[in-house]
């Protein structure tokens, strides 16, 4: 057993609901420092909403949740909170203030780059692709080294090879540098030499 | 004892995060509003169009006499001012619950009164602050003149931040709701009926010979507990639509 100062994030027993519909309940789950979940299930297990209480967005129907103090997190939904009328660089900037990451034009710049996306800084957000906004929207990772925990829902989506192999880096050094990250996937997720913990979320038995 | 020297990281596993950006988040989110109004022009002009066009016709339609214009002009100057700042209103929250950038304005460390003062201040800088300036030039079509002019726009100065901050409550409220828009108006509009009465009763006070400062004060009553209560009252909206 992990001790507390190792461990991140921890639920015990805790409940989740979507819509007044309990989604999920008796989840049990430790995220140690440098550690990885896998949230997996079915369409309608509770995914998202899981997320959504643990970033602090939903209130638990029950059990607990414990975060380590002072713990800084970055949420990344499955919308990507993009306006079609800012330029790439200038959505990037405003999320990065949003959502408290570093928001010097260097560090922008510099995620622009690693994110594919420093040809078309300039490009209304309104001619990007599907794939594309995604990475924007995940540009911020490059920026939140201080937010050690990232929860992230559904993060591969629309993401073409090389945006996944992008993502996977990111994550890959989010966690060798005392990071940890909650991500829902439906695609299998490949790190290297890291053990990745799967939690299996079973639709709560509910009769209507 | 588990916080000893297990390991480098744990103890101080969180560091203040340094990387913080150096300006106000409420600044951002008041710059990249009013860039979205510059980049939408034709949107962000509706409300002073639908002002000149509403308080424009109204003579065409009631009767060209100049005693007449003179007394109704303060109250249709003030029900198209009132009309005009609520166009906005629907898309005021609604976009950016539909993209996701709400549900980062909840999380942010920012308090989220602070984010709903900014977004009513960027409402009212793109109507009401537009309809202040050119409301003497209207009232000279209803045949205003010189101390009446003066203050019928010192009342839309005073007033019309009243319309923007009980407008976000409005549009708060509704967040996320279907037809939020009439529903805004059914909320909005009974609470906007004090600053309509005290706006044009100012004008009709100068008119009359007496002093518009009664009437101008009250207003200015409102403008404060407007300022004080309805931030909160935004941000616990904003909560709760998202819940």
């Amino acid at each position: 057993m992990t001790s507390e100062a190792e461990l991140l994030l921890r639920i015990r027993d805790l409940g989740c609901e979507r819509g007044g519909r309990v989604v999920c309940r008796g989840q049990n789950l430790a995220l140690a420092v440098g550690g990885s979940i896998w949230l997996r299930g079915r369409n309608g297990s509770g995914k998202t909403s899981l997320l959504r209480v643990l970033a602090g967005l939903a209130r638990p129907t029950g059990g607990e949740l414990w975060r380590a103090p002072r713990l800084a997190s970055l949420f990344i939904g499955h919308q990507n909170a993009l306006k079609d009328d800012l330029s790439v660089a200038e959505n990037l900037r405003f999320l990065a203030c949003l959502c408290a990451l570093d928001d010097s034009p260097v560090a922008i710049d510099q995620a622009l780059r690693t994110w594919g996306l420093w040809s078309r800084r300039a490009q209304a957000t309104r001619a990007l692709s599907q794939g594309l906004r995604r990475r924007l929207a995940l540009a911020r990772l490059s920026l939140a080294e201080h937010q050690r925990l990232w929860l992230l829902d559904e993060p591969f989506d629309a993401l073409d090879d090389e945006g996944m192999a992008t993502l996977s880096g990111q994550l890959y050094a989010h966690r060798t540098r005392g990071g940890g990250c909650v991500l829902s996937s439906h695609l299998p997720l490949r790190f290297d030499s890291l053990p990745q913990l799967e939690h299996w979320l079973e639709p709560a038995e509910v009769r209507a | 004892m588990s916080r000893s020297v297990t390991s480098a990281a744990p103890a101080d596993a969180c560091p203040p995060s340094k990387g913080v950006p150096a300006r106000s988040l409420s600044a951002a989110l008041l710059q990249r509003d009013l860039r979205l109004m510059l980049r939408r022009r034709g949107e962000a002009a509706l409300p002073l169009g639908f002002f000149l066009v509403v308080a424009g016709l109204q003579p065409l339609g009631i009767s060209p006499e100049a005693q007449l214009l003179r007394q109704i002009g303060p109250g249709l100057l003030w029900v198209a001012a009132l009309l005009a700042a609520l166009l906005p209103l629907p898309a005021l929250f609604a976009l950016d619950h539909a993209d996701g950038t709400l549900e980062q304005m909840l999380l942010s460390e920012e308090p989220l009164w602070q984010l709903a003062l900014a977004k009513a201040a960027a409402h009212w800088l793109g109507s009401g602050a537009p309809l202040v300036l050119l409301s003497p030039l209207l009232g000279l079509l209803y045949g205003l003149e010189g101390e009446e002019l003066l203050v019928l726009a010192l009342g839309l100065l005073i007033g019309t931040p009243v319309l923007s901050l009980i407008g976000a409550l409005g549009a708060a409220l509704t967040t996320g709701l279907r037809s939020a828009g009439a529903l805004i108006l059914l909320l909005v509009l009974p609470l906007l009926a004090p600053v309509l009465i005290f706006g044009a009763g100012a004008v009709l006070a100068v008119q009359a010979g007496q002093s518009a400062a009664p009437h101008l004060s009250l207003l200015g009553a409102e403008l404060i507990l407007a300022a004080v209560a309805t931030p909160f009252l935004i941000a616990q909206a904003l909560r709760i639509s998202l819940e």
